[in-house]
């Protein structure tokens, strides 16, 4: 646990070097929730925070706003809540590995082990709302499966529902799995006996039910149909339409074809998402382009450790071998099942950021593999080579997630540059009438408003001229002095006290050829210079 | 419409064709049928040998999923070479008792087979020497050296995380792992990556196949069974491994394994309750439809390209005849052009007439006669491989004549395009 609050909160403002966009948008928003009860629009104590008209849930930004009051409105700050998500996260962790390892020092040894995760690692050392929802998930599936505390497990279930929209669905899943228990059917030898199950399943989880419905009816009141906007950008039911190869349904209805029936293929699709949760490869190498093209890509490796993938193999079978006997292995496959349910219905085939509750699931059946494995081994040479190779592979992890992941990502999600260049441009801007923010980078208005703490009685004056929910893509605004648009360099030349930022790659001297121009930063980011701050007088 | 049935010869079926003598379109379905009778003999046989360790039911539903499976048709099909390896290591596990030395003589024959006579060279051989984790350590170091906002580790503790050996193991690891690739062997008809691969099993049998794992773990099954899975494992896990071709041709030997597990899965779904057992069966054998009618309608979606770019060719030069042009000149971008060249065109293909070549038109100084190419090699190559649709109106301006032009689903010659034709200078 030392080691993990250690590796959770040291450099948390060099590694990642910058900001992505969705971390600058939760920290700007917690900043005008402490100084305003209002978020980036103006909404009195949101539920959900419109940001860029994706509607992210609110808690996270509301759990920001203690670090942001005591340490500022920066990098760390932002973080915090993902890191101490990540530490409460460990713990739980370990309480529900006691649940299936008696052996404290096994548990204790596998759980050391599980701990360097590269994906506790890296969710835990970015601000993402989806981390602090797992967390709460895993608590709250903790209570469920101890049947004791419900009604903690309903608080943390609520809170997992309030932080990430993916919770939603997951837990009335759960909860009805939990209650019903249907993989025991499979061991009844009549229906008499199955109706009985489900009725007693129903009495024992109907008023849990019922409460976590009241607990999330106001995320659905407050907003509508906007909550479900992201849904309806990023379901499967569109995007594959009409699911059978195009050149065989050309001109007819894909569902009434015999040839090509589309209910075939899509059956394939739906059932490749499920079971693309429980391939190896997915869990330790293989990288989608979806996934490389987000903050959540783990530079390297995937979700897992290095050998993490095999083991859950034989994870999957002590599961198998215990299904019939013991509630514990099958509420795991319950778990999977309710935490790939939201990931499965969007068009993406494996999608961590969106099923990132079933990780922790996947963990305790990786050690249930290597407890296994562990048993089968007799000469204890091998334990040394273990040993060996778990240490080095920790290691690899961690130096991979703290510099090399910093080296990777470093592109069009964590821009950078911004926090190098802002606070000259602050300084600069008093004297000028204008700043033109040019910049490649959609949404660059919200480092603006983060790095530079503009007011946000301000930017609340402008929430009307904003693009309308529904709109995707560049999202940017004009406020006060700051215009953002592209340079044209033939009819900007002739402005008057204006500041540019641009990345233009122009040298020094053809900008200093344009009259009462100078270049006054060239703005670095991690690995390269990304802009420049130029002055026209 | 491409179908699998008139899908042109594949090089190793011309390379066994040659080996004999007999070319022609005769020669081809003589192969096939010979192909086709010797998987039915093995599979006669190795159900012989499964029905003594496993149920007749469960030995029938192996080789009946091993028949379904679209690989098995295109396997029979057009790669006599791969239903050879098929063929013997069954025909050894058939006939001789699974003991250790028999396993060892197998793996290394398939290593053997496959870098020696199937000139394959496997990527894990460049990972087991650690040339390329060497590079990667360099890389690591230079990239995160590199940065100018980081957090500092000791240069000792960087070490020990990136060294030579512990990169190595990580990179026969990730070589191993697709090994483990369920989207390759049960969702190739709804793939993500959209590689180039054939069927192995249709996307509802993953379900069989996991009610058959979890039979195989809870039961107690035959200990020669659960040998013989594991050898089987085995044998598949080396040939994946020491194997570099198409993605399904490396998984041929897990077919066999899979379809034991399966097998057991589908018998007891079949026993235990008769409705969803005939549910089971209609959703299998609608895949079995499903697909039949896919690769007998779009073959060129499924299968190498390759041979259609010979064919087109090959037939396009019968039909103007080669007597009136003093050169044919045949381009080589893809391949043994001569040996589909004897196949098609017979003895005539050894004269002086012919030149097997890859050729650049668009640089002038062209020799009169008959040219069989790819865009890129009428009107240069384009680096991107994006060609106008309309890349024939330059020819006039070279003194060329298109004969004939035909497109290919996917590109096999990059920087080439994927429009191949017949050309004439005179």
């Amino acid at each position: 646990m030392v080691l993990g609050i250690i590796l959770r909160f040291t450099g948390l403002d060099k590694s990642p070097p910058s900001l992505g966009f969705d971390e600058a948008a939760l920290g700007y928003n917690a900043y005008s929730l402490l100084l305003t009860g209002k978020d980036e629009y103006g909404n009195f104590l949101p539920i959900s925070l419109r940001s860029f008209n994706d509607f992210k849930p609110a808690l996270y930004g509301y759990l920001t706003i203690p670090f942001i009051k005591v340490f500022g409105l920066n990098e760390s700050s932002v973080r915090m809540v993902s890191a101490v998500a990540g530490i409460v996260s460990l713990w739980f962790l370990y309480k529900f590995l006691s649940v299936f390892i008696k052996d404290k020092l096994v548990c204790s040894l596998v759980f050391l082990w599980l701990s360097f995760e590269p994906w506790r690692l890296h969710f835990s050392r970015n601000a993402f709302e989806t981390h602090l929802s797992s967390a709460f998930f895993l608590m709250g599936a903790y209570f469920l499966i101890k049947n004791k505390k419900i009604l903690w497990s309903l608080l943390f279930f609520g809170l997992s529902a309030y932080s990430y929209h993916s919770a939603r669905l997951s837990v009335p899943m759960l909860i009805v799995l939990w209650g019903i228990d249907p993989l025991k059917w499979f061991w009844m030898d009549s229906v008499k006996e199955m109706v009985t199950s489900v009725w007693n399943g129903v009495t024992k989880m109907w008023w849990i039910l019922a409460l976590f419905i009241i607990i999330v009816i106001p995320v659905f009141m407050a907003n509508s149909s906007l909550v479900l906007t992201r849904f309806n950008q990023e379901n499967v039911f569109k995007r594959f339409y009409p699911y059978a190869p195009k050149e065989f349904v050309q001109g007819i209805n894909p569902f009434l074809s015999f040839n090509s029936n589309a209910l075939y293929y899509f059956g394939g699709i739906i059932s490749g998402h499920v079971m693309s949760y429980f391939s190896p490869i997915n869990l330790n190498s293989r990288i989608y382009a979806w996934v490389k093209m987000s903050p959540q890509f783990i530079p390297g490796m995937g979700m897992l450790g290095w050998i993490e993938g095999v083991v859950f193999l034989f994870g999957l079978v002590v599961v198998f071998k215990n299904l019939r006997k013991s509630f514990e292995h099958r509420y795991l496959i319950y778990w999977m099942i309710s935490g790939i349910a939201p990931a499965a219905v969007t068009w993406t085939w494996y999608h961590p950021l969106r099923s990132l509750n079933i990780f922790p699931a996947i963990e305790i059946i990786v050690a249930l593999g290597a407890v296994e494995i562990l048993r089968m081994i007799k000469n204890k040479l091998w334990y040394v080579l273990i040993a060996v190779i778990l240490i080095i592979s920790v290691v690899y992890t961690i130096n991979n997630e703290l510099l090399y992941s910093a080296y990777e990502n470093h592109g069009e999600y964590q821009p950078g540059g911004f926090r190098e260049g802002m606070m000259t441009l602050k300084e600069l801007s008093k004297d000028y009438d204008q700043v033109i923010i040019d910049s490649p980078h959609a949404q660059s208005f919200i480092f603006v408003l983060f790095y530079q703490k503009i007011d946000p009685n301000i930017v609340h004056k402008y929430a009307d001229i904003r693009p309308k929910p529904g709109v995707e893509g560049n999202l940017n605004f004009n406020f006060e002095k700051f215009v953002f648009r592209p340079i044209d360099w033939p009819k900007d030349r002739n402005l008057k006290k204006t500041i540019i930022w641009t990345d233009d790659t122009m040298s020094k001297e053809e900008i200093e050829a344009i009259p009462g121009a100078k270049l006054r930063m060239v703005v670095p980011n991690a690995l390269y210079d990304t802009a420049r701050i130029i002055t026209i007088e | 419409m491409i179908s699998l049935f008139n899908y042109p010869p594949t090089e190793e079926q011309i390379w066994i064709l040659m080996k004999v003598g007999i070319g022609g379109e005769a020669g081809l379905l003589a192969l096939r049928i010979l192909t086709i009778l010797l998987t039915g003999i093995v599979l006669w046989l190795w159900f012989s040998k499964l029905k003594n360790i496993l149920s007749i039911k469960s030995s029938i539903l192996a080789v009946g999923l091993l028949l379904i499976s679209p690989t098995m048709w295109v396997l029979c099909w057009s790669y006599p070479l791969m239903i050879v390896k098929i063929a013997v290591v069954l025909l050894i596990l058939s006939y001789l008792k699974t003991k250790w030395w028999v396993v060892v003589l197998i793996l290394l024959g398939i290593g053997f087979y496959n870098v020696k006579f199937l000139k394959q060279n496997p990527a894990i051989l460049s990972k087991i020497t650690m040339a390329d984790a060497k590079n990667e350590v360099n890389m690591r170091f230079m990239s995160e050296d590199s940065l100018r906002i980081k957090m500092e580790l000791p240069l000792w503790w960087r070490r020990i995380g990136y060294n030579k050996i512990f990169i190595t193991y990580r990179e026969v690891l990730a070589e191993a792992l697709p090994f483990l690739d369920l989207e390759t062997l049960y969702f190739q008809e709804v793939h993500p990556m959209e590689q180039k691969s054939v069927v192995l099993f249709y996307w509802p049998e993953v379900f069989i196949l996991v009610i058959g794992i979890y039979f195989w773990v809870t039961s107690k099954i035959n200990k020669n069974a659960m040998n013989m899975l594991v050898i089987l494992i085995l044998i598949a896990f080396t040939d994946y491994l020491f194997s570099n071709t198409v993605v399904y041709q490396r998984f041929i030997l897990m077919l066999i394994p899979l379809s034991l597990i399966m097998a057991t899965g589908a018998e007891k779904i079949l026993t235990n309750n008769k409705y969803i057992g005939g549910l089971v069966t209609m959703v299998v054998l609608y895949a079995v439809y499903v697909n039949g009618y896919d690769i007998t309608h779009r073959a060129d979606f499924w299968l190498d390209n390759r041979p259609l770019v010979y064919k087109s060719w090959y037939a396009g030069i019968r039909t103007l005849g080669v007597e009136n042009y003093p050169k044919i000149y045949i381009s080589t971008l893809i391949g043994n052009s001569d040996n589909y060249c004897w196949f098609y065109l017979g003895e005539q293909c050894k004269s002086e007439r012919f030149v097997f070549n890859s050729f650049d038109l668009s640089k002038g100084n062209i020799d009169n006669g008959l040219y069989a190419g790819f865009t890129g090699e009428f009107v240069g190559p384009r680096f991107k491989n994006d060609f106008n649709t309309d890349w024939e109106t330059q020819l006039p301006s070279l003194g060329l004549t298109l004969i004939s032009k035909e497109n290919i689903r996917d590109t096999v010659a990059y920087k080439y395009g994927n429009d191949i034709g017949l050309v004439v200078k005179k």
